[in-house]
Order: structure tokens, then sequence, then C-alpha cells
């Protein structure tokens, strides 16, 4: 190696050891590579009808279990986009975290293309319909074929899997004044409380959706289904905005229904 | 952003420069795979200033897309990347159907190489310029496959690079081995096809389960540790005849099915 090239190569390092002490804090503004394939449909309303994602094979829907110490939502496929919300491992409730994905495009086998990333979710937090875009690495996603189906006027709970009708039931719902919302959510949380003898019955779900009434509920407002004590409240609008079911018809339910389950309240 | 790279003048210059290809190659044809995978990105920036590898790209047999590929025109100035020019893709495929990039022009073959492979990640990157425009090249190559034959794994890996140069002086890199270092001064190093491949047996040089291939890695003062056009394989072997479907068996989705809910115990605090 020439002497005169030495000189100058010390000259350069000099000089990049400098700009290096100058820009440290600075990060390389790389764009984030734009998605690949076309993203997720419309986020789902308030009058959206919730619909199986078309797929010839595979599930109708993939729920994203958490995967890491935190889920991150963003607004958009990018890390330094806006933060929606970040979620622990385990949720409020001691239940393993859960989204519902969004997904339109599927592979082959109805599996999310790996390669993308990034997948919306919908969220559980407020205001309702929230979604969000998480990283897959985040996540562990399985696949579901049930569904449930509530409709407020008719005062009845259908659970399908996939075209198949499992079970069809009446329930109670929110008064005028704490109206059950309506919308697309999931299962969030699955609980046991200690005695059958409450408003909860024998289990309750939590969605993950959050009364639009009442702010200042413990937790939230966290919108429920689940049992009941009184049986007699089922087919009128009694609650405060949860869904009753008879608990012989919730417990039907419990072996059948994963985290993740979409709900749709019409 | 989102461009195919097209092959400039680092292309065509290839023929009138220094020009350093290696990897294998060969006749043998590859068996089913259970899973394959093919992964490739153009930059991985590890130091003070720290860049994620990108563009990146990913490829998953039977999870996942079949190809994947990713382009990044434009690098913003930087001290430690100043410019280049970055393209990536990567393939996943059950059947040994991957032509590899490098493969038809490599010299120096591996006798039980496949032609096709079942996984392959490629990554180019052109007219590099890099710490403080010290370290430039005109091409830089990478390609990693794997491929299931008679039911064992063979890897390949590959890397080629046109031009490459230190403070303005030409840096030749003339038959390289893997983890050849090319230039080692004043803090400087630079090693070219930086792999854990054996290229005398097709298999790894380490416990990992799938081949890597860094078609340069470089370290200088500053803390600057930076990877150019890294690629990496894997392949899980099906068996040597793979079973046709049982018609009368459903297809199994890839996506596991979400098991029930386990019940928590606890009093709900919903809205009731």
């Amino acid at each position: 190696m020439p002497a005169s090239f030495v000189r100058r190569l010390s000259s350069i390092l000099g000089a990049v050891a400098l700009t290096l002490l100058l820009v440290g804090g600075l990060r390389l503004a790389l764009g984030a590579p734009e998605p690949r394939f076309a993203g997720p449909g419309a986020s789902p309303s308030p009058t959206t009808t919730a619909s199986p994602t078309p797929s010839d094979e595979g599930f109708d829907w993939l729920v994203g279990t958490a995967a890491a110490d935190t889920v991150v939502a963003y607004a958009e496929r990018d890390t330094e986009s806006e933060v929606v919300g970040e979620f622990p491992r385990v949720n409020e409730q001691g239940a393993e975290q859960t989204f519902l994905l969004l997904v339109e495009e599927r592979g082959p086998d109805g599996s999310i293309p790996e390669g993308l990333g990034w997948v919306e979710a919908l969220l559980p937090v407020r205001p309702n319909g929230t979604t969000g875009y998480l990283r897959t690495d985040d996540l562990s996603i399985q696949g579901t074929d049930y569904r449930i189906f509530v409709d407020r006027e008719e005062f009845s709970l259908t659970v399908f899997d996939g075209d198949e009708v499992v079970m069809e039931t009446e329930v109670g719902i929110g008064t005028g004044e704490t109206p059950t919302p309506v919308g697309l959510f999931y299962l969030t949380s699955l609980l046991q409380p200690p005695t059958n003898n409450t408003v909860y019955g024998s289990y309750a779900y939590g969605l993950s959706g959050f009364s639009e009434t009442l702010i200042d509920w413990e937790d939230g407002g966290i919108i429920g289904l689940h049992g009941t004590n009184d049986p007699t409240s089922v087919g009128r609008q009694v609650s405060h905005g949860c869904i009753r079911m008879r608990n012989e018809d919730i417990e039907q339910l419990v072996p059948m229904l994963p985290l993740g389950t979409p709900i749709e309240i019409v | 952003m989102r461009t195919i790279l097209k092959r400039g003048a680092g292309a065509a210059l290839a023929s009138a420069l220094a020009v350093s290809l290696v990897g294998l190659t060969g006749s043998a044809s590859a068996d089913a795979v259970s899973s394959a995978r093919g992964a490739a990105f153009g930059l991985e920036l590890v130091g003070p200033v720290g860049l994620e590898p990108q563009p990146a790209v990913e490829a998953v047999f039977p999870a996942g897309p079949e190809t994947a590929e990713d382009a990044l025109l434009e690098v913003p100035a930087d001290p430690a990347v100043n410019s280049a020019t970055l393209a990536v893709r990567a393939d996943a495929a059950q059947q040994s159907t991957i032509e590899p990039t490098l493969q038809a022009v490599i010299e120096g073959q591996f006798s039980g190489a496949p032609a096709t492979w079942n996984a392959r990640g490629y990554a180019i990157t052109e007219d590099l310029a890099a710490v403080s425009n010290t370290i430039t090249a005109d091409v830089i190559e990478s390609e990693s496959t794997a491929a299931c034959i008679d039911g064992d794994i063979v890897y390949g890996s590959a890397a080629r690079i046109v031009n490459l140069g230190v403070g303005g002086t030409n840096v030749p890199v003339i038959n390289p081995t893997p983890n050849q270092v090319v230039f080692n001064q004043l803090g400087i190093q630079i090693i070219f096809w930086q792999t854990n491949w054996d290229p005398s047996t097709g298999g790894l040089t380490d416990d990992g389960e799938s081949v890597f291939t860094n078609a340069l890695r470089i370290t200088a003062p500053g803390g600057i540790d930076l990877t150019v056009s890294h690629s990496e394989a894997s392949a899980t072997c099906a068996g040597r005849q793979p079973q046709p479907p049982d018609p009368d068996e459903p297809d199994e989705p890839d996506v596991p099915e979400a098991p029930p809910a386990d019940p928590v115990p606890g009093q709900p605090t919903f809205t009731g």
C-alpha cells in the first residue's frame, strides 16, 4: 500500500470519525418499503356487514395472539408512523392479548403472505372500530371459522361455524340509555366468575368494543357477552350494554370459541 | 421507490473491470420439501447510526409468498452509507423450480449441487459509496440457495463484486474463498463473500439451519459495521418420495386452528 494512499486514507478516516460524532443521534431516514400487496379493506364501521375474508381455502378469519412482550399498533405500515396503541402480552383481564386480523390478501393456502411483514388488525381500544397495523413478527397467527352475529332488534344471537349455524338463541341487550354498541368486534377474554350468582352468570367473554355511554366504568366500559343469574332478563333491554345469555347457552360456547372470534352486532 | 433495480453502469462494467464471481452449480435435481425459506436484504448498519436491514424480503413455503422482491433506489446521504441502489428478492417453493441468478455464470462448482433449488435469497447493490465515500463498488451481489437432494439438505452460496475500491484505489478480489478478508488497513476491514457455507460439501460450517451470504461485510472506525447484499436460504426435506394427496383427506390449512379460549378465574368488570 503506497504511503501517500495511507496518508490520504488516514485523513479520510479522521473526517469519518468526526462526522459520525456530529451525527451520532441521526438515524438514516430510509423510507419504509411500501406494502407489496394491497392493504386490507375499509376499516369496520358500525354499519359494516361482517363477512368472512373471501378464501377458497384456509380459515374464514385470522386471529393474532401477542408473541412479543408488547405489540405496537401503528397508523401505517411504518414504525415511524403514529403509534395507535401498545398492547402487553396479557390484557387486563388476564387473557392472552388477541387481535382480529383484517386480511384481504391471502396466500393460496389462506394464510397471510408472511413477506408482508405487516397486518391490519381491529384493536381493543376506544373508539370502537379503531384499527392499526401490527408487525406479523409480533404475532402468533391462527385461524377460525366461528363468528357470532347479534341482532338487537330480534334479541337474537347466532353462532356460525363457516356457513353452518351451530347456535341460535335469545339474548338480553342494553337499555335505551346504555345501548349495546353496534359494529364488528371480537372476543378478547373469557372469565369464570367465582360464583354463578352474579349478573355475569357462569362465564363472561370480554369484547373488543366499549360502551359509548359509560365512559367512566371500571376498566373503561368493556362490553361483555356473558351468562346471567336472572334468565328472565334474556329477550329484553336490561343491561348496561352487555349481551346476556342464559348460562346453559354460554356454557355451550366456552368449549367452542377461541379468543379473537368475530362478533358483529347490528 | 418500488421499482425493480435496473442493471446500470455497474453491470456494464463487469466485463471490463475486475470481476470476482464465485459460488456453486451443478446438475442434480432436488426433491420436494416440507418447508423452504428465502430471504435477503440490501444493507444493514450496526453502529452509532444504526440502519435496520432494508430493503428486506422473505419468501416462505408453505405459509407465505413464493416470491417477494423489493428495491430501494436512493439512500439518503449519510457518513456510513453515502449512496447505493439496492434490490432484493426471495423465493421459496415446494418443488425445485428456482433458478439461481448467479449460478449460470459462476465458476468453481460444487459437484453435488442441483441445477434448481427450493429456496433462494438474492441481493444486488449497485453504485455503493460508503464510509464517507472511502469504500466504493459498482456491483455487489449475493445469493444463497437451499434444496433437498435425496433426503438431505444441500446449500449453495455465491457472491460477486465489480470494481471494489478503497480510498480511490482499486482492491482486486481474485479467486476468493469464503470469508476472505480483502482489505484490512487502518481500522477498515472488508470481508468479501462472508458465509457459513462449506464449498467442499455443500453443508454449513456452523450449527445453523440456514445458509447465509454477506457479499460484503465492512467494519470501520466509529463503530461502523456494515453488511452489504445479504441473502439466506433454508429448507426442510419432505422425504425422497412425496406422497400424493389423499383425495379423501380434507386439505389441512397451514394456519393452525385457534383453540377454544381458556377461562380465566376472576370477577368481570364488564358493563354488565
